[in-house]
C-alpha cells in the first residue's frame, strides 16, 4: 500500500513538473511583463535591461530550469505586479476562494439533497416535474449571467445587496474570514448563489437517480416486508446508500468548483485566487501564473489521491493492487 | 453487425418514437432544438441582414431598440447593436459558430474516448493502465484550465496572424481535448464486458481480426451510452465556450459566438440597451435548455435500468 | 433596462444604506490596483495618478495642468546647464522626519540610477549637488527645456525611512526586499497611506501637517480596484461607492439619471489614432504588391474614408472629439490653425486609392488593442466596415493590452490603433519623442517602422532643448504641419475623462487623468 501511495505521489509530481514546464513554454507568447512592469515610457534600453535582469532573454528551459531550483525550495519568485512574494501572495488569496467554494458546496448540499430526495419519492408529482424543469434551467444559465442578473436587481435596483468585494473580514491568524461579521455575510450571498446554481442542479439529479436506483434494491424491499415506516426506509435505508456516490463526486467537483470560481469572482470582485490568476494573465506576471497552475495541478492530485485512499480503506480488496 | 442484438438499433426501431410522443417536454424541446439548427445552418439563407460583411454596415443604424418599442425599426426585428449590425442576423450566426463549436468539440471528445476507451479496454495490461492514469490527471484539471493551456500553447505554437483565422478551430480543440475521459471511461467498461461475452470468444477464436470484432461487434454495443453522454456533453460544451468567451478566450468579435455576444453585450447591461445582450442570452439559455432537455429524456429512454 | 422595483427602491436603499459615514469619506473605485506604493516603482501613470496624493515633486502641476513650486520654494537657471532650486522650509514626511537636501539627492539616485525605471526620465542630469539643507544644485548634461515638466512627475522619498525598511532600491523583483513597499508608504503629500491590502482596499487620510493651505475637506479616502466594468458601475449606481474614473461612455445617461448622480466631463489630452508600417517594401496578406501603406495617397484616402463623426455619435456617443493632429487642444503648443481633419468623403477617397494604382483595394490587416483605449474594439469594427466601402478589405486582429504592448514597439503591427498623452511631461515633445521620430537609440520606441522624415527627427531634437517659447512653437508646428500633410498617422479623436460620482464630491477633472484630491471637496 505504501509504495501504491509513493507511486501516486510521484504521479502526483510528474503532473506538476509537466505542467509547469509546458506553462513556461507557452508564457513568452502570452505577452511581455517589461512593458507594464516599466511603464509605457521607457527607453528600449531600460526595457532590454529589465529583460536581462528578470532573465526573460534566456529560453523557456532555462527559465524553467532556474524556477525549479528555485521552487524546490519554496522560493516562487515576486510577482511582478503585486512586488509580493508568490506564495505569501497566493495564500494570502486563499481563504476567499475557499470560503466562496465551501459555502457555495454546503449550500448546493443543503438544497440538492433533499430536492433530489423529494424527486426520487415522487418521480411523476407536479412538484418534482417542476424542480427537475428548474433543475435543467440551472444547469444551462452560464454562470456569468446569473451574477449579472443579481447584480442588476440586488445592488443596483434594489440596493439590498454588495455588488463587489467580500465586506469587512476577521484577521484569524494567516487566514482571513468573512463569516464573522455582518458585511461580509452579506457579500457571501450573491456570489455563493451563482457559483451554486449548477451544483444544485447537479447534486438534485444524481440523488435523484442514485436514490431511484436504491429504491429497486432488494434490500429496500426486506425492509419494507420487516415493516419499517417509509419515512425510516426512505432516510434510513435509501438516502444512505446513495449518498457515498454523491459526496464522492462532491468531492471531485470541489476541485472544478475552484476553477469555476474564475468567473465568478471576476464578475463579484472577489479577492480570491481565481480574480488574481486572471489579472497575472493580463498583466503577463509569469511567477504567479507558473506557481498557480503549479499549485492546482498538486491541488487536484492530491483530492484525486485522497479519494484513492478513501477507496482502499472502504474496499480492501484494492490494497493488493 | 445483424448477430449482436444492437441496442441502439433495438430502441430506436421499437418503441423510441412511442416514449417521445410519451414526453412533451422532450416534444418540445426537439421542436425548439429543430428551429434552432435550421436557423443557425441557414443562417446565410435566412436571416434577415449579413452582419459580419463590414460594408453592409451602416453606422447611422447603431443602437436602435426592437421593432416594437418605440424608435424601433421593422427593418430590424430585434433592434441593432453599436456598430449598427441587426441583432437577430447576429443570433443566426452565432448560433452557427456556437453550435458548430459545440458539436465539433464533442465529436472530437468522442472520436478520443471512444477510441482510447476500445483500446484500453481490449487490450488491458500497461495499455489500459497508461491510458486510464493519463484520464486521471485529464480529469484533475477542470476543463476551463485545459482549455486556458490549450489556448495558451496555440498562441505559441501558430505566428499571430494566423492565430485569429484559426481561433475556431483552437477553441474547439481546447473544449474538445478537456471532455474525453467519460466517454473513453465509459467505453472501456462496456468494451471489458463485451470482450468476454461468447460472441467475441467465437469471433475470436475463428480468427476474426481484433480490429474487426472491435468496430463490429463491441462498438455498436457501446454507442447507446456514448450517444446519451454526447448529448448531455453537447450543452456543457456551448456553455464552456460561452464562458470562455466571457473570459475573452472564445471567438473573437469579428466571428462571435452568442458568448462572445453575451460579452459584448455585457458592458451595455446597465445603459439601457438591453437588446444587445438580453436576445442573445436568452438564444443561448433556450439553446443549450433545449440541448439539455432532449438529452435527459434520450437518457431516460435509451437507459435500461431505469425501464 | 427599466426600472423593475422602482417604489422599493427609496426605502430598501435607506435602510441598507443607513451607516451614512460621519466624516468625509471618499470611497473611490477604479479598474486596477496601484502596483506598488512605490513612486518610482514605475513609469506609470495610472499609479503616480493616484500617489500623487502620497508623494510630492519639486514641483506640481496644479489645477489648471500649470507648473507651481511644490516641495522647491524656488528655483532659479543659474547657467544653461545649472539651475539652483530652494527647497521649501518646515515640511515633514509622513512618519514626522523633516525633508531636506538629503532626499532630494538620495531621490534622485534612487529613481535615477540605472535599472530604476525613471532612469530615462532623469537621465539629462549629471549630478546633483547640495548646497546646504535646503538648497541644491542640478548640473545637467546638455541644454534642456522640460527639466521642470519631468520634475513634477518625480516624487521625493525619504532617505531615513527608506534605509530603515531596506528599499533603498526602487525596482526589486529578485529578492523579497522590494515587498515593503506594497503596504507602506512615507511622502511629504496632502494623504497618508492608513491601510493597504493589495488589490482590495487602500485607505488614505488627510494629513493634517501638510505645509501647503487645505483646501480640500475630505478626511479619508477609501480606494477599491474593480476590475469588471459593469460591477463597477452598478457599485456606483447602487450608492457603494461615491467615485469612478473613467465611466464607461454607455453607461454616462444611467448615471445621470439616477437621483443623486452626476458625470463630470473633461477632455483628456490622449488622442487617438492608427500608426503604420511606411518602411517596409511589402505589406504582407496585402494580396497587392508592395506596401500600400508606403503611398501617401493612401494613407490620405483610409483618413478620408473613416467617418469620425459617426464613431463619435454611435460608439464614444459624443464623449469624443475629433482632431487632425497629434495635440490635443488642451496641451501647450496647441496650434488650432493645423487641427483641419481631411474631409470625409469616400468617394473622393476611393479616387484617391485609384490614382495610387489601387483601384482594386487591398486586405489590410489591423492590430487592435482589447480594452486599452475607450471603446477600442468598437473603433476597429467601425473603421473596417468603413474601409470596406473603400474597396480595402480589413483584417482585424484583436490583441489583449499586454500583447500589444509587447509586440507594437516590437514592430509585429502593420496599421495598429494607438493613443498618446504626453504624460506625465505635459508637452509636445514627449509626443513627438515616443511617437513621431524615427525609431533610434531611446528614441521612437512608439513608431516602429512608421513615420520617418529626416527634417522633422531634427526638429524634435532641437523642440527638447529649446527654451524660448516662441522658437519652440513655431518648431512645434512645423512638425505637427509635415507629420499632418504627409499623414503620419491617421488621426481618430481626443478622448473625454467622463468621471461618475455622487453629487455630494466635487471633483476636478484635469486632462491628465490625476486625481488630485486636495481639490475635491464633499458636500
Amino acid at each position: 500500500m505504501i509504495t501504491l501511495v509513493l507511486r501516486r505521489l510521484g504521479s502526483v509530481l510528474l503532473v506538476m513538473l509537466v505542467v509547469s514546464g509546458m506553462s513556461f513554454l507557452i508564457f513568452n507568447y502570452l505577452g511581455d511583463p517589461v512593458n507594464n512592469i516599466l511603464g509605457v515610457n521607457a527607453s528600449l534600453n531600460e526595457r532590454e535591461e529589465l529583460r536581462r535582469t528578470l532573465g526573460l532573454d534566456q529560453p523557456s528551459y532555462v527559465q524553467f530550469w532556474h524556477f525549479l531550483q528555485r521552487a524546490v525550495v519554496g522560493d516562487f519568485g515576486i510577482s511582478y505586479r503585486n512586488r509580493l512574494p508568490v506564495l505569501e501572495l497566493i495564500l494570502s488569496r486563499l481563504p476567499a476562494t475557499v470560503e466562496l467554494v465551501m459555502c457555495a458546496t454546503v449550500l448546493a448540499l443543503g438544497v440538492g439533497i433533499p430536492m433530489g430526495v423529494y424527486c426520487a419519492l415522487r418521480p411523476k408529482g407536479a412538484f418534482s416535474r417542476l424542480l427537475q424543469m428548474i433543475s435543467l434551467v440551472g444547469i444551462s444559465i452560464p454562470q456569468f449571467l446569473i451574477g449579472m442578473l443579481l447584480i442588476l436587481i440586488f445592488s443596483v435596483e434594489l440596493r439590498w445587496l454588495s455588488a463587489f468585494g467580500r465586506g469587512e473580514v476577521v484577521q484569524i491568524g494567516w487566514w482571513s474570514t468573512g463569516l464573522l461579521t455582518d458585511s461580509g455575510r452579506k457579500a457571501l450571498i450573491m456570489p455563493v448563489i451563482t457559483l451554486a446554481v449548477f451544483q444544485i442542479s447537479m447534486i438534485m439529479r444524481l440523488v435523484q437517480g442514485e436514490m431511484q436506483e436504491v429504491m429497486r434494491a432488494d434490500f429496500i424491499k426486506f425492509a419494507r416486508a420487516r415493516g419499517l415506516t417509509d419515512r425510516s426506509v426512505h432516510l434510513r435505508h435509501a438516502l444512505r446508500n446513495s449518498l457515498l456516490p454523491v459526496v464522492t463526486v462532491v468531492g471531485m467537483q470541489i476541485g472544478s468548483l475552484i476553477a469555476f470560481a474564475i468567473v465568478c469572482e471576476a464578475v463579484f470582485q472577489w479577492p480570491g485566487v481565481g480574480l488574481l490568476i486572471l489579472q497575472a494573465i493580463e498583466y503577463a506576471d509569469f511567477p504567479v501564473m507558473a506557481a498557480y497552475l503549479a499549485m492546482v495541478g498538486f491541488g487536484f492530485a492530491m483530492i484525486n489521491l485522497t479519494v484513492d485512499m478513501i477507496y482502499l480503506f472502504i474496499d480492501p480488496r484494492m490494497r493488493r493492487g | 453487425m445483424s448477430r449482436s442484438p444492437s441496442f441502439l438499433r433495438r430502441s430506436l426501431d421499437s418503441d423510441l418514437v412511442w416514449r417521445l410522443r410519451q414526453a412533451p417536454a422532450a416534444v418540445l424541446s426537439a421542436c425548439v432544438l429543430v428551429v434552432m439548427v435550421v436557423c443557425a445552418v441557414a443562417a446565410p439563407l435566412i436571416a434577415p441582414h449579413t452582419p459580419f460583411d463590414p460594408g453592409t454596415l451602416n453606422l447611422m443604424d447603431s443602437r436602435l431598440p426592437p421593432a416594437w418599442v418605440q424608435g424601433g425599426s421593422a427593418t430590424y426585428l430585434l433592434g441593432t447593436d453599436e456598430q449598427g449590425r441587426d441583432v437577430l442576423s447576429t443570433i443566426f450566426y452565432g448560433m452557427r459558430i456556437s453550435l458548430a463549436v459545440g458539436v465539433a468539440a464533442v465529436l472530437l471528445s468522442v472520436v478520443i474516448g471512444v477510441t482510447l476507451g476500445l483500446i484500453a479496454g481490449w487490450f488491458g495490461g500497461w495499455v489500459d493502465t497508461l491510458i486510464m492514469r493519463l484520464g486521471d490527471v485529464q480529469l484533475s484539471f477542470p476543463t476551463i484550465m485545459i482549455a486556458f493551456f490549450i489556448d495558451g500553447i496555440a498562441k505559441a505554437v501558430m505566428p499571430p496572424d494566423l492565430n485569429q483565422a484559426t481561433r475556431f478551430y483552437v477553441v474547439i480543440l481546447a473544449i474538445g481535448v478537456a471532455d474525453w475521459v467519460q466517454f473513453a471511461r465509459t467505453v472501456r467498461a462496456a468494451t471489458m464486458i463485451e470482450k468476454n461475452r461468447d460472441y467475441a470468444a467465437a469471433a475470436r477464436l475463428s480468427r476474426v481480426p481484433g480490429i474487426r470484432i472491435l468496430f463490429t461487434h463491441v462498438l455498436p454495443n457501446t454507442l447507446g451510452p456514448v450517444i446519451i453522454l454526447a448529448t448531455l456533453g453537447l450543452g456543457v460544451a456551448i456553455l464552456t465556450e460561452a464562458i470562455l468567451s466571457f473570459l475573452g478566450l472564445g471567438m473573437p468579435p469579428t466571428q462571435p459566438s452568442l458568448g462572445a455576444l453575451i460579452r459584448v453585450g455585457n458592458d451595455l447591461l446597465l445603459s439601457g440597451e438591453w437588446w444587445i445582450s438580453m436576445f442573445p442570452g436568452l438564444a443561448l439559455v433556450l439553446l443549450v435548455l433545449s440541448v439539455n432537455i432532449f438529452g435527459d429524456w434520450l437518457r431516460d429512454a435509451l437507459n435500461p435500468r431505469l425501464k | 433596462m427599466k426600472l423593475l422595483f422602482k417604489p422599493l427602491i427609496l426605502a430598501a436603499g435607506l435602510a441598507a444604506l443607513g451607516t451614512v459615514a460621519e466624516a468625509n469619506s471618499l470611497r473611490f473605485a477604479e479598474s486596477q490596483d496601484v502596483a506598488s506604493m512605490d513612486p518610482h516603482a514605475a513609469r506609470d501613470d495610472f499609479a503616480l495618478s493616484l500617489l500623487c496624493n502620497v508623494y510630492e515633486g519639486l514641483v506640481r502641476w496644479n489645477a489648471d495642468l500649470e507648473l507651481e513650486p511644490a516641495l522647491a520654494e524656488s528655483w532659479e537657471v543659474i547657467s544653461p546647464t545649472e539651475w539652483k532650486f530652494n527647497l521649501r522650509k518646515d515640511v515633514t514626511f509622513h512618519n514626522g522626519n523633516p525633508f531636506t537636501a538629503d532626499d532630494v539627492i538620495f531621490s534622485y539616485h534612487r529613481a535615477g540610477d540605472t535599472g530604476s525605471p525613471f532612469a530615462g526620465l532623469l537621465e539629462p542630469i549629471a549630478e546633483v549637488v547640495k548646497v546646504d539643507d535646503h538648497t541644491v544644485i542640478f548640473k545637467i548634461k546638455r541644454k534642456y527645456a522640460l527639466l521642470l515638466n519631468d520634475f513634477a512627475g518625480w516624487y521625493i522619498m525619504d532617505k531615513e525611512f527608506q534605509e530603515s525598511i531596506g528599499a533603498e532600491k526602487p525596482l526589486d523583483l529578485m529578492s523579497n526586499a522590494g515587498g515593503a513597499m506594497q503596504t507602506q508608504a512615507n511622502g511629504t503629500g496632502p494623504f497618508k497611506l492608513m491601510e493597504r491590502q493589495p488589490d482590495v482596499k487602500t485607505v488614505l487620510a488627510a494629513n493634517p501637517d501638510w505645509w501647503d493651505e487645505r483646501k480640500h475637506n475630505l478626511d479619508e479616502i477609501v480606494y477599491t480596484p474593480i476590475t469588471n466594468n459593469a460591477t463597477r458601475v452598478a457599485a456606483l449606481l447602487s450608492g457603494e461607492v461615491d467615485f469612478i474614473r473613467n465611466a464607461p461612455p454607455q453607461d454616462l445617461e444611467r448615471i445621470e439619471a439616477t437621483p443623486g448622480m452626476k458625470v463630470m466631463r473633461g477632455p483628456h489630452l490622449r488622442t487617438i489614432f492608427y500608426g503604420m508600417d511606411q518602411q517596409s517594401d511589402t505589406l504582407e496578406g496585402s494580396g497587392v504588391e508592395g506596401n500600400p501603406l508606403k503611398s501617401p495617397a493612401v494613407r490620405q484616402a483610409i483618413a478620408m474614408s473613416i467617418d469620425i463623426e459617426g464613431i463619435k455619435r454611435s460608439i464614444m456617443r459624443d464623449n469624443s472629439n475629433p482632431v487632425a493632429t497629434q495635440l490635443a487642444p488642451q496641451m501647450p503648443f496647441y496650434d488650432a490653425s493645423l487641427d483641419v481633419r481631411f474631409p470625409y468623403d469616400p468617394e473622393a477617397a476611393k479616387a484617391l486609392l485609384a490614382e495610387a494604382g489601387y483601384a482594386e483595394g487591398f486586405t489590410l490587416p489591423i492590430t487592435c488593442p482589447t480594452g486599452a483605449f475607450i471603446n477600442d474594439e468598437q473603433i476597429c469594427q467601425a473603421t473596417a466596415g468603413m474601409l470596406a466601402k473603400i474597396g480595402i478589405t480589413a483584417q482585424l486582429n484583436m490583441v489583449t493590452p499586454v500583447q500589444y504592448d509587447a509586440g507594437l514597439p516590437a514592430g509585429d503591427f502593420d496599421f495598429y490603433m494607438l493613443g498618446w498623452a504626453g504624460l506625465p511631461t505635459i508637452d509636445p515633445y514627449n509626443i513627438f519623442s515616443a511617437t513621431v521620430h524615427s525609431p533610434t537609440g531611446d528614441l521612437g520606441a512608439w513608431n516602429p517602422n512608421g513615420y520617418s522624415n529626416p527634417r522633422v527627427d531634427e526638429l524634435i531634437i532641437l523642440i527638447g532643448e529649446e527654451t524660448d517659447l516662441v522658437k519652440r512653437q513655431e518648431m512645434i508646428s512645423e512638425v505637427v504641419k509635415t507629420q499632418r500633410d504627409e499623414v503620419g498617422k491617421i488621426m481618430l479623436h481626443q478622448q473625454f475623462l467622463t468621471w461618475g460620482m455622487t453629487d455630494k464630491v466635487n471633483a476636478i477633472v484635469p486632462g491628465d487623468e490625476y486625481t488630485r484630491f486636495w481639490y475635491y471637496t464633499m458636500n
